[in-house]
């Protein structure tokens, strides 16, 4: 068996007990003393904000709901835009660039974390993107989306007739722009991605249309009209395992035999994608595993692939990001699904993505940087080295025309955003809530060596214009707590930090220059995904905690948020599950508040998985369903969802969907799904 | 109670002391330097990374709640420490096999096709594969520790499962 002589093997390797010694021995006397205080501390900006922070959130978190950012916390914490964004002109440009980065990389390790070490027990993937456009076309698309009914998850359909509410769309952050997901249907079918095949089902009949294999590790999907667009991982070939983003299309016009029309691919995994009209935009990131040569651009440049003609990007357009510390990149392309063959636009950029927004004019691409300043000095201890540790997130802004990548503005605000619900554009603004670490580390060298290491997590909202440059902050919130879920509703943040108990602040943003919070619920849990639900509600989903911050299990929140300045909830409901997919990814929540219908994927207690169905009143939540799946842990049913088309809801795994009355949730049909063949799963290779 | 009492308190009253360094090592140190093995690829990196995950349990002082934390916590950082690495360095895309000899594997041995077929994989996909044969961690963990959708690690272990039954032929049951 494999798991057995794979165990075996690992149960083989053992650290070697000589390094604990080691270990201690760099560690030093740490343990033994305390830390050095004040004197210390004033040496330098960053441990001197440290304090202040520390002193300022105290304040905060009593009874001064306002409070303006700067003075306070000085010049140190206010964010420097960052340089304007150099295109290179040619290659050796780029190659330059790149050892340059390699030159000066620091060795090390701490230089590579993005992610704070204490948030194991949150958030996954950071998701987030930029909007951005000339001023004029942002008019545009402002008048355009206030016709579009309150955000509810419900995309207008395109004009070509379908009734609104007749079918279920992917729950996305920003209406006019589409979130890939695994599950879709276009009213007339259900689509579902397993694995490396596309199948596709006539719920009408409940039969399988087909299931076609896309040879690639398929992520996401998208439909338009008689095309579907598979986004997925592939390998530039069996040698150089290199990763890429491949994209496919399928003509579907005949439901029962798609035909595949294109196969592109660009560097880089961990694709991003949304789709505005017709255009699919990707964003993967790209770590360069190659070592570079002048003369081949292959070597230090991300690629693209059309067929099996693989090409360097074109030199100009690579952006050359000051101060990038790695040789990673951000690949941004367009293309078009109704009639592209190529890509029509590419970027790239040295950097990395930790989160990506787009709104149907721009893109932004949020990366995480991790900066180390280290001084050295001396205090009553004797000569020390200080290093400390700051993360900063660079925004980058695309603008989106048609398909045209053109790029925009860069600047940076300090901590790092959750995920895409962390970015939003409004009334010509970009706005960014982020948890800000950090962290600072003193040894003396002296006689005894002793490691003193201070951290301090905040949060804050940025507000940016259209340049991407500050016009207004406010920070230093909510100390020592992380920032779990974020939305904004037009003037309004509302986001959430916990650590023992939730406090769901309400940011008034209406003057750009002056964010304040108007309100600051404290609730024991938190909500993980926030939903602005009809009028004057938002939704939260999230977990109940006990006093002490011990996670006691899945919950439901509705908050009145009709008076920001009284931010109440309004009822709350404890689920007996365990876990739901919907607490780290939107996508997976099916909400209508038309129908007053809520739809999550669960996990019970006792290991079994199903759709939840749940609706809400002025009485408050109450389940309607508890729809079961098969589960099989080693069939792995990949991608629960649940949609619904007229009045029947489709709960869709990889094994399979079944079909259900509304309200009454009666099962009236039930269909199981092809199996997958082996030799469908094989690796995708470029060339 | 105000926010800052609570706060001082609640680690007692959660009933959980995280381990002192020797029991961390007792208890974590293989753990964490099988993942960096199967991440680097390199006996000597792997060590080099279980010290500074050791040195910053010590430097850092996390605050735990609970075994299942702390265990997580060890993973996270571990991965933390060989991100930087694989990005750092341009590697060998082969299996490299003087390092499964210094890890003490000898090409004979049964247990030997097994684990350098994992070490053939992808960086992304012998993680996964690690993180759930080994650590028998549920998909959903590993799509939190990892960051990614649970979607992408479910078809990842599945794909790794299908790379590996190719290259082990009909030897082993990859289930």
């Amino acid at each position: 068996m494999f798991s057995e002589e794979y165990r075996a093997a690992n149960d083989r390797i053992k650290a070697d007990p000589a390094l604990l010694s080691q270990i201690k021995q760099k560690a030093g006397e740490s343990e033994k003393r305390k830390p050095v205080r004040p004197a210390v501390l004033r040496l330098t900006y960053a441990a001197a904000s440290v304090a202040l922070a520390a002193v300022l959130a105290v304040a905060v978190l009593v009874p001064a709901l306002q409070h303006k950012s700067g003075p306070l916390l000085g010049d140190a914490e206010t964010p420097v835009p960052a340089a304007p964004v150099k295109t290179a002109q040619t290659y050796d440009d780029i190659y330059s660039a790149v050892m340059e980065i390699y030159a000066g990389r620091q060795n090390d390790m701490d230089g590579g974390i993005f992610f704070a070490e204490d948030e194991v027990a949150t958030n996954a993937a950071v998701d987030f993107a930029v909007p951005e456009a000339a001023p004029e076309m942002r008019q545009e698309w402002k008048s355009a989306a206030q016709e579009i009914p309150a955000a509810d998850g419900e995309i207008p359909k395109e004009a070509d007739g379908a009734a609104e509410g007749e079918y279920s769309e992917t729950n996305a952050q920003v209406a006019g722009v589409d979130e890939g997901d695994i599950v879709k249907t276009d009213g007339k079918y259900i689509y579902i991605l397993r694995m490396s095949c596309l199948t596709i089902v006539d719920p009408q009949t409940m039969t399988e249309l087909c299931t076609v294999p896309a040879k690639i590790n398929t992520t996401e999907m998208y439909i338009r009209g008689d095309r579907v667009v598979l986004v997925g991982e592939a390998l530039q070939s069996e040698v150089y395992t290199d990763p890429r983003t491949a994209i496919c299309v399928f003509d579907v016009s005949d439901r029962t035999a798609p035909k595949r029309l294109t196969e592109l691919s660009q560097s880089g995994w961990g694709a991003q994608t949304r789709m505005v009209g017709d255009w699919l935009y990707t964003v993967s990131s790209y770590y360069e595993y190659n070592e570079p040569k002048a003369e081949t651009p292959e070597t230090f440049v991300p690629t693209l692939a059309c067929g099996d003609d693989l090409r360097p990007m074109e030199a100009g357009d690579v952006c050359l990001t000051e101060g990038a510390d790695s040789v990673s990149y951000v690949v941004v392309t367009a293309f078009n699904v109704a009639d592209g063959a190529d890509f029509a636009s590419q970027r790239a950029l040295l950097g990395n993505s930790s989160a990506i927004y787009a709104d149907t004019d721009n893109l932004i691409v949020a990366g995480a940087k991790t900066t180390q300043d280290t001084v050295s000095g001396s205090d009553a201890d004797g000569a020390f080295v200080r290093t400390e540790s700051v993360t900063t997130t660079t925004l980058t802004l695309f603008s989106l025309r048609e398909g045209e990548i053109g790029n925009v503005a860069s600047g940076e605000v300090a901590g790092t955003p959750l995920n895409q619900f962390s970015m939003d554009e409004y009334d010509g603004h970009y706005r960014i809530v982020t948890t800000d670490d950090r962290s600072t580390r003193t040894i003396h060298t002296d006689g005894i060596d002793r490691y003193d290491f201070e951290s301090v997590q905040t949060s804050g909202v940025y507000v940016l214009d259209g340049g991407l440059n500050l016009v207004g902050s406010l920070d230093g919130l909510a100390e020592d707590e992380r920032v779990y879920s974020v939305r904004f509703d037009g003037d309004i943040a509302y986001f959430v930090t916990f650590r023992q108990t939730d406090p769901l602040f309400a940011v008034d943003l209406s003057d750009p220059a002056a964010p304040k919070i108007v309100s600051e619920l404290k609730l024991p849990g938190f909500s993980s995904y926030l939903h602005p639900y009809g009028d004057g509600l938002l939704l939260g989903i999230g977990q109940s905690a006990d006093e002490e911050g011990r996670v006691q299990g899945m919950k439901l929140s509705m908050f009145d948020v009709s008076d920001p300045l009284n931010v109440t909830e309004t009822q709350t409901m404890k689920l007996d599950y365990t876990y739901s997919e919907a607490l780290y990814n939107h996508r997976a929540v099916l909400i209508s508040p038309e129908r007053e219908l809520i739809g999550i994927p669960v996990n019970t207690e006792d290991g079994r998985e199903g759709f939840a169905v749940f609706t809400y009143a002025e009485e408050g939540f109450s389940q309607l369903a508890f729809i079961e799946t098969q589960s099989d842990v080693w069939k792995m049913r990949l991608g629960l969802r649940g949609l619904y088309i007229g009045d029947t809801l489709y709960v869709c795994t990889s094994g399979g969907v079944t079909a259900w009355s509304m309200p009454d949730y009666q099962q009236t049909g039930s269909l199981t799904l092809s199996e997958i063949r082996d030799e469908d799963m094989k690796l995708f290779v470029v060339n | 109670m105000n926010e800052q009492s609570q706060r001082m308190n609640s680690t007692a009253a959660r009933g959980y002391a995280p381990p002192d360094v020797d029991e961390a090592y007792r208890l974590y140190a293989d753990m964490v330097y099988r993942i960096a093995v199967l991440r680097t690829r390199s006996a000597s990196d792997a060590e080099d990374v279980t010290q500074e995950v050791f040195l910053r349990y010590i430097r850092r002082k996390p605050e735990l709640a609970n075994e299942e934390h702390c265990r997580a916590w060890f993973i996270r950082v571990t991965l933390n420490c060989t991100n930087s690495l694989l990005g750092s360095l341009w590697r060998a895309r082969s299996v490299p096999e003087e390092e499964l000899e210094k890890l003490g594997m000898t090409a004979d041995e049964p247990e030997y096709e097994v684990y350098s077929a994992v070490l053939s994989l992808p960086e992304a996909y012998r993680t996964v594969v690690h993180l759930h044969y080994y650590e028998d961690l549920r998909v959903s963990d590993i799509a939190r520790l990892l960051r990614l959708r649970e979607n992408t690690v479910k078809s990842r272990l599945l794909r790794a499962r299908a790379m590996l039954r190719e290259r082990l032929k009909e030897d082993y049951d990859v289930q």
